[in-house]
């Protein structure tokens, strides 16, 4: 068994094995036993991807290629570069964190996490496929068991917000779908066979003509789960009414799909569709930087507040991919990383600050800072971390953005950067107000003077994320040179 | 600090803090400068904001980041614009007279200025944010909030001069970039900021707030110092001016901020009305404030005298406009001072609840230390080590200039005294004689006001809340729009399906012919 | 002709042995072991069903009216699986209800007649033994519509099922005399080299192409449907949506495909403005739906035009993607059905309200039926994903992206619908949810079958390839 199949094959037998399971302790037993192997292979995914790109210099190893569908030329084709070993670990930490914030799931545990595990094994899949049918397979995967974890474990709208999520999602696939059968058509347009093989069709000219027209469709159809203005109205109330660990697996992870399709998919095999394009989506990105955070001040419910704090950040990820450079796509997927850790902490704080005081309304909160000091600290520092302080991965995300986007030799693009740094100015502001209302000041409500201390399982999943905040906050090289290093062939491919 | 919450992560805020400043002085390029210069920030926020559960504190601490971060804005964009242009951040390479950077400052331009003037202009932005020049000066008045230990270190003597420094890390840039088109306006906020802020000190109450603006001023001073300098040789003697009184004043002024924390700890109060003749209780908080009230308005051979005389010599060679008003400053800077040690060691003899006592030798010793310190440090020749081309110059004593700086400042002094020394009403006169300009200047000219303003109802109420409103109303509202339309055509169309019999065979009869007629007759491929 | 060549015909004349034995067997079966005849039936169709993979050789018999290759061999053994899986899960049903009434084979030979009739409809060679073939597979439905002789909605599905019947095929029979007058032949091979296009001919075509569409349930044809649907027992809603629809759609392929291609111009417009009619209201009106055998019927309605897609392309690929989607359509539709029959026969309850809560009460018969739903919903990993994604990948490889575009945005709108029943089963809880019951053996192993099906056939490719291969004959 190859390395990269096990993730597939372990979420898989975890999902059997949760099966078997009764109650909620063995469910959740069987799964963080399963997340934390999950997390062990994505660490030696690291250390052996580093061991092996020393001795072999292909663009994509572990590399694993079986015919599907012949006549069609489908393949199980899956393989990973630098960057989808990052979104791995990301991916595998964020799992991890979910299970342990969700250690006290009453309601039908066995099919949670089992919905959570079918979740997370569409995301692996995704991430590692090289093959426009399977990564399409594995979107899915990934995308239906949102209705079921927000429908029946949510809060709230649950059943509205569900829906809305789920058609949304799978109207933006099914877009997708017609840009992938586009590109498929076109994938022989250098003589060859028609094929389904990413990397087979980089290396073919698609005529200009079906670029302009298909990249647009390919473009939207990943960026909507990336929460492309305007297109990311499903995000605010799917993430409020959605219970914590699926908040956080869904903006953590989930929404990171949308970049990394847009970069593995679109940008890259539609290279001259892209730069034709891209001032159009740009102003979209940018927009929704502004607007994001712009929206976010406004809010009164936690939730809704890092709903709209992620659709801002993520335009980030999406505008720095448009400007198309070295620079600015390191910070991209700098910054999909760091987002997916931020953001995956700031819902489980918000869930542990839920479970504690049963409101997400800001204004009635006050002075949890001396009540509940440990996961209001934590919530400082991840607020810190989400308006760019240097010392943790935001900034050196952020920066990677804008010293990049700034290299554009379009003035208007220039521009367009000004705009979107200014976010942090207005990021600063939601983020401070939301400290200054809900942790510091006087205790406002009498009735949460006493408020349950942070458990282990709690602790043990802030923890988890905040580690990788701080560490690629902190020494981001090594980080950092992987995913340039995987960058080159995609820069000389496109530009 | 001692019985206060929280003790021990008072020391590591302000561990962090020195963490940052050092790390901020001695980085050797912009993009390391603006790390550190957000870290400093940020331990800003987190010692302002000390005392959390009061709203106040919390109030102050956000307005200060969000004021330093949207200066910071300007710096980091600044710093995009330079790194852009010149392909380098590194400060050695920038500031080379001969280097590319310099030399070719004209190749792009941008609106009728280089590209280079734009960005020294915003990173001035930022450097005027973090050292509260106007128009980004709100945020330091209310910082005041915090401990004073805090106050006398950040917001007296280290963070708020750091703008001042990073001016002065990037001064042959602003030298030499379009003829020193940024330095002059590095001059004229300096000028302004430092007038601006005397003005209001002379009205404030609190004690804390009448140093804060003093500082304001000082640190105008010491900007527009930078602005009127010169580059090489005895020229450089603004820049050599501002250094020193950077230096010099961190003494005095830090030596003041602990004064009046114990001041404050004795009377458990910061207001003027709640002091007075407090000389009998406090001698030695008495004499080292006199020392560092003297030192701040230039009277010799105290610090201040030293490095005033040469920032004001700069001046005089350089813009005339600006000397003026310089001198102007260190009058009013004598008198508020002046105003403030009558108003609490002399004037009216207040009685006391629980007697003042002097504050134990744990806090006295440093202000011994600093009085000391604002003695002689005004003898350490400075033009030898800090000079803009970084050659040492002789600096001379300039006496006429000298005369005239030490003339208004005594005036000030003895203005004070006669308004001050005695309890009288006099001064109360003199203010309602300005009438409204007075209560101007007392309500800091409404800046605080504006501000909130603009924020609140501008960006709040007329961006934000129409953006959030936008969203719910029209993009969700669409995207809902278009399910819901979805499910009002399948209403409106379910009349179809009637259930007749006869209504289905004339469907399908009608079917065929529509079929037929159009694809035989109408659309023919 | 001799005995070897007789037996090409071997699923017909098996299927007419069983007929017959079944209606020997019912005379003779003491009256108080009658269930003994589902046995029987069940037994003796699934000998037929294995037996019929056994191959068969590429001819043709009486003069071309019948032919038979390796396609038509394929799906008739596909349209026998079908059948044997719906007669495993109508067995409770019809030991319940039917037996008692001393009527039990006449279900079966009804049933099997039709399909017999489905055999010769798709093995015609001419047009009077796909008439036959026509005729013979819808008359017997008529009656098994109106079996439920007790209620009267069965009668009226009875009713309004035999009239739309007769209509659609006096169109077709009449289109039929007009090729005939065209090209002065009914076999297909004659036509085949005569045929050209002109106007006579095409509404000739039209005309037949409209009565077959009947039986697809095409719009605008497709009116019968949903009452049929709905007051028809629920077996036989089921052999509507899936065997009699799948054979119809495989003998239009093969007319159009071979007899019609050199009209291929002018049908390949009409399937385009028919795709979208008949996705679009099959999608409108299943929204609404809360009698579950109803909102399948639109549900199968909207599949329909799905499969249009494919139809539209005249490739050897739009032939695979067709045979492919059809059979896991079967599959897919008699989970679903199987579950609504299951719930049926035993509580009586056939509304979507009446499901809220199910997972809690029954979670087994909840996963089927979300499984089903998936799959006709096309969600990968499960069999119905495939299907569509290849149709789409027809109707693209012939540059019409905007079809499949407006394809997609109907397979949103039917994941809506769909979600509903998994809204009512998974999401509500209800204090009057359906108890917990045990399915008897029959019924099991029907669900099973399909449950396999769906799981395994998408992953499974080389029966795709078969298929392809199989498929080639229509280049």
């Amino acid at each position: 068994m190859d390395i990269l199949s096990l993730f597939i094959v372990v979420p898989v037998l975890t999902i059997l094995a949760l099966v078997f399971t009764k109650g909620l302790k063995q469910a959740r037993i069987v799964s963080m036993i399963g997340s934390f192997v999950q997390l062990g292979m994505a660490i030696n995914l690291v250390f052996a991807y580093f061991k092996e790109k020393a001795i072999n210099d292909n663009i994509m190893v572990f590399t694993k290629d079986l015919v599907w569908f012949k006549q069609f030329n489908i393949h199980y084709n899956i393989g990973v570069d630098g960057i989808s070993v990052a979104l791995l670990l990301l991916t595998s930490i964020v799992v991890l964190a979910g299970v342990f914030i969700s250690w006290k799931m009453k309601d039908l545990p066995k099919e949670f996490f089992v919905s959570l595990i079918v979740l997370s094994s569409g995301v692996y899949g995704f991430f590692i496929s090289l093959d426009l049918f399977t990564m399409f397979v594995f979107f899915e995967i990934a995308v239906i068991p949102m209705y079921l974890l927000i429908g029946i474990w949510g809060s709230g709208p649950k059943e509205y917000s569900a829906m809305k999520l789920t058609l949304m999602l799978m109207g933006a696939s099914a877009v997708l779908l017609v840009g992938i059968l586009g590109i498929y058509f076109n994938s022989n347009a250098d003589g060859g066979e028609l094929t389904f093989s990413i990397l087979e069709i980089a290396k073919v000219n698609i005529p200009f003509e079906a670029q302009k027209l298909f990249f647009p469709i390919t473009f939207i159809g990943f960026a909507v789960i990336g929460a492309l203005f305007p297109f990311h109205t499903w995000s605010p109330d799917g993430h409020a009414s959605a219970p914590t660990a699926v908040s956080m697996l869904h903006a953590g992870v989930l929404m990171k799909l949308g970049g990394y399709g847009v970069f593995r998919v679109a940008m890259y095999l539609l290279p001259e569709g892209a730069m034709h394009w891209s001032w159009f989506f740009i102003i979209l990105a940018a927009t929704g930087v502004i607007y994001g955070a712009f929206s976010a001040i406004k809010q009164t419910d936690l939730k809704y507040i890092n709903a709209y704090s992620s659709v801002s950040h993520l335009g980030m990820v999406l505008f720095a991919l448009l400007m198309l450079n070295k620079t600015s796509w390191n910070g991209a997927i700098l910054q999909s990383l760091s987002h997916g850790f931020m953001t995956a902490l700031f819902f489980a704080l918000i869930g542990m600050i839920y479970g504690r005081t049963h409101t997400r309304d800001v204004t009635k909160l006050g002075g949890l800072l001396k009540v509940i000091p440990f996961i209001s600290a934590i919530y400082v520092i991840a607020g810190l971390a989400s308006l760019g302080l240097p010392g943790f991965s935001g900034f050196v995300a952020e920066m990677n953005i804008f010293v990049g986007a700034f290299e554009h030799e379009d003035m208007f693009y220039r521009i367009a950067t000004i705009i979107s740094v200014s976010a942090i100015v207005v990021t600063a502001v939601y983020i401070l107000r939301v400290v200054g209302i809900m942790l510091m000041g006087p205790v406002k409500n009498p009735a949460f003077l006493n408020l349950e201390k942070v458990t282990w399982y709690e602790k043990t999943g802030i923890l988890l994320l905040l580690i990788p905040i701080v560490g690629m906050g902190v020494a981001p090289l090594w980080l950092s040179n992987m995913i340039l290093k995987s960058l080159e062939p995609f820069i000389q491919g496109v530009l | 600090m001692k019985g206060d919450d929280g003790y021990t992560k008072f020391f590591a805020f302000l561990s962090l803090f020195s963490f940052s400043m050092f790390g901020l002085v001695l980085s050797t390029n912009l993009f390391q400068i603006y790390i550190f210069w957000e870290l400093v920030g940020v331990s800003s926020y987190l010692l302002i904001g000390y005392y959390y559960t009061k709203p106040s504190a919390v109030a102050a601490a956000k307005k200060a980041f969000i004021v330093t971060r949207f200066a910071d804005l300007g710096f980091l964009i600044g710093i995009l614009i330079i790194g852009y242009y010149t392909g380098t951040y590194d400060f050695e390479t920038l500031n080379n007279p001969e280097g590319s950077a310099i030399v070719n400052w004209a190749s792009s331009s941008f609106m009728g200025l280089s590209v280079l003037t734009w960005a020294l202009i915003l990173i001035f932005m930022g450097g005027a944010g973090k050292s509260a020049m106007f128009p980004l000066h709100i945020w330091l008045p209310d910082a005041m909030e915090g401990p004073t230990p805090v106050s006398a270190l950040i917001h007296a003597a280290t963070m708020v001069v750091a703008g001042v420094f990073l001016v002065a890390r990037l001064f042959p840039m602003y030298y030499f970039v379009e003829d020193g088109f940024a330095l002059n306006i590095v001059a004229f906020v300096g000028a302004f900021s430092s007038l601006f802020a005397a003005i209001i000190a002379i009205t404030q109450t609190d004690i804390k707030r009448v140093l804060a603006f003093s500082t304001m001023s000082q640190i105008g001073y010491m900007m527009l110092a930078l602005g009127v300098s010169g580059y090489e040789g005895h020229d450089g003697v603004g820049y050599m001016a501002s250094m020193f009184h950077l230096f010099t004043h961190a003494m005095f002024k830090a030596l003041l901020f602990l004064c009046a924390g114990s001041v404050i700890h004795a009377v458990h109060s910061n207001y003027l009305k709640d002091m007075g003749g407090l000389r009998k209780y406090m001698p030695i908080t008495n004499i080292t404030f006199l020392i560092a009230a003297l030192a701040i308005a230039g009277v010799p051979p105290f610090a201040g005298f030293w490095s005033k005389d040469e920032i004001l010599v700069a001046a005089f060679e350089h813009n005339k406009l600006i000397y003026y008003v310089g001198v102007f400053v260190a009058g009013l800077t004598a008198f508020y001072m002046f105003r403030l040690y009558f108003g609490i060691f002399w004037g009216k003899n207040t009685k006391y609840e629980h007697a003042p006592h002097e504050s134990p030798l744990s806090m006295t010793f440093p202000l011994l230390v600093l009085a000391l310190l604002s003695v002689v440090a005004g003898f350490i020749p400075f033009s030898e080590f800090i000079t803009p081309d970084r050659v040492g110059f002789e600096a001379h004593l300039n006496y006429p200039l000298a005369a005239v700086a030490v003339t208004v400042g005594l005036i000030g002094i003895v203005l004070a005294y006669i308004f001050y020394k005695k309890e009288n009403d006099l001064s109360d006169k003199f203010a309602n004689g300005f009438g409204v300009f007075y209560k101007w200047a007392y309500d800091k000219f409404y800046f605080d006001e504006i501000y909130l303003f603009v924020t609140k109802k501008i960006l709040f109420k007329g961006v934000a809340a129409p953006i959030a409103k936008f969203d719910k109303k029209y993009v969700d509202g669409t995207m809902v729009g278009i399910g819901n339309t979805t499910v009002a055509t399948s209403e409106k169309i379910k009349g179809l399906q009637s259930g007749k019999v006869q209504d289905y065979a004339f469907a399908f009869i009608a079917g065929v012919v529509v079929i037929a007629l159009v694809f035989i007759y109408l659309w023919t491929n | 002709m001799n005995f070897s060549s007789f037996l090409l015909m071997r699923h017909e004349i098996l299927l007419l042995a069983i007929i017959l034995l079944l209606l020997i067997g019912e005379i003779f079966i003491n009256s108080n072991k009658k269930s003994s005849i589902v046995h029987l039936a069940i037994f003796l169709f699934g000998i037929h069903t294995a037996v019929g993979f056994l191959s068969l050789d590429e001819s043709s018999l009486f003069g071309g009216m019948f032919r038979t290759n390796n396609i038509i061999h394929f799906f008739k053994n596909v349209l026998n699986i079908g059948v044997f899986i719906l007669l495993l899960q109508s067995a409770d049903w019809i030991q319940e209800k039917i037996v008692t009434q001393n009527r039990g084979s006449e279900f079966f030979i009804l049933l099997f007649s039709s399909l017999l009739g489905m055999y010769f409809m798709i093995s015609s060679g001419d047009f009077l033994m796909f008439y036959l073939g026509l005729e013979l597979s819808t008359l017997p439905v008529a009656a098994m519509a109106a079996f439920e002789t007790t209620k009267r909605k069965s009668s009226e599905a009875g009713i309004k099922l035999i009239l739309s019947a007769a209509l659609a095929s006096g169109v077709s029979l009449f289109g039929i005399s007009i090729l005939y007058a065209t090209s002065g032949s009914i076999y297909f091979n004659d036509i085949i080299e005569v045929i050209s296009s002109n106007n006579l001919t095409t509404l000739g075509a039209i005309l037949l192409f409209a009565g077959l569409s009947f039986k697809i349930s095409l719009v605008p044809f497709h009116f019968w449907t949903a009452d049929v649907y709905e007051g028809a027992p629920i077996s036989v809603a089921s052999y509507l949506s899936v065997i009699s629809k799948g054979a119809a759609v495989f003998i239009m392929m093969i007319l159009l495909f071979t007899v019609l291609k050199p009209l291929m111009h002018v049908w390949e417009n009409i399937i385009y403005v028919i795709a979208l009619a008949t996705m679009f209201i099959g999608n409108l009106f299943a929204l609404r739906q809360q009698n579950m055998k109803r909102f399948l019927a639109f549900s199968s309605i909207a599949q329909a035009g799905f499969i249009l897609l494919g139809l539209i392309t005249g490739t050897q690929l739009g032939t695979a993607t067709i045979v492919y989607f059809v059979m896991i359509y079967i599959f897919s539709n008699l989970a679903a059905f199987g579950v609504v029959q299951a719930i049926s026969l035993k509580t009586g309850k056939e509304n979507m309200s009446d499901y809220e809560g199910l997972y809690r009460t029954n979670p087994n018969l909840s996963l089927v039926m979300m499984l089903a739903l998936f799959s006709l919903a096309g969600i990968p990993p499960v069999a119905g994903f495939f299907g569509k994604f290849f149709l789409f990948t027809a109707a693209a490889s012939k540059g019409y992206y905007l079809l499949v575009f407006l394809a997609v945005v109907n397979v949103t709108i039917s994941l809506y619908y769909y979600l509903l029943v998994i809204r009512a089963m998974f999401l509500r809880k209800s204090e009057n949810a359906i108890p917990f019951f045990k399915n008897k053996l029959y019924m099991r192993l029907g669900l099973l079958i399909t449950v396999i099906g769906i799981l395994v056939i998408g992953l499974y490719s080389p029966l795709y390839e078969y298929i392809y291969e199989l498929s080639s004959i229509f280049n």
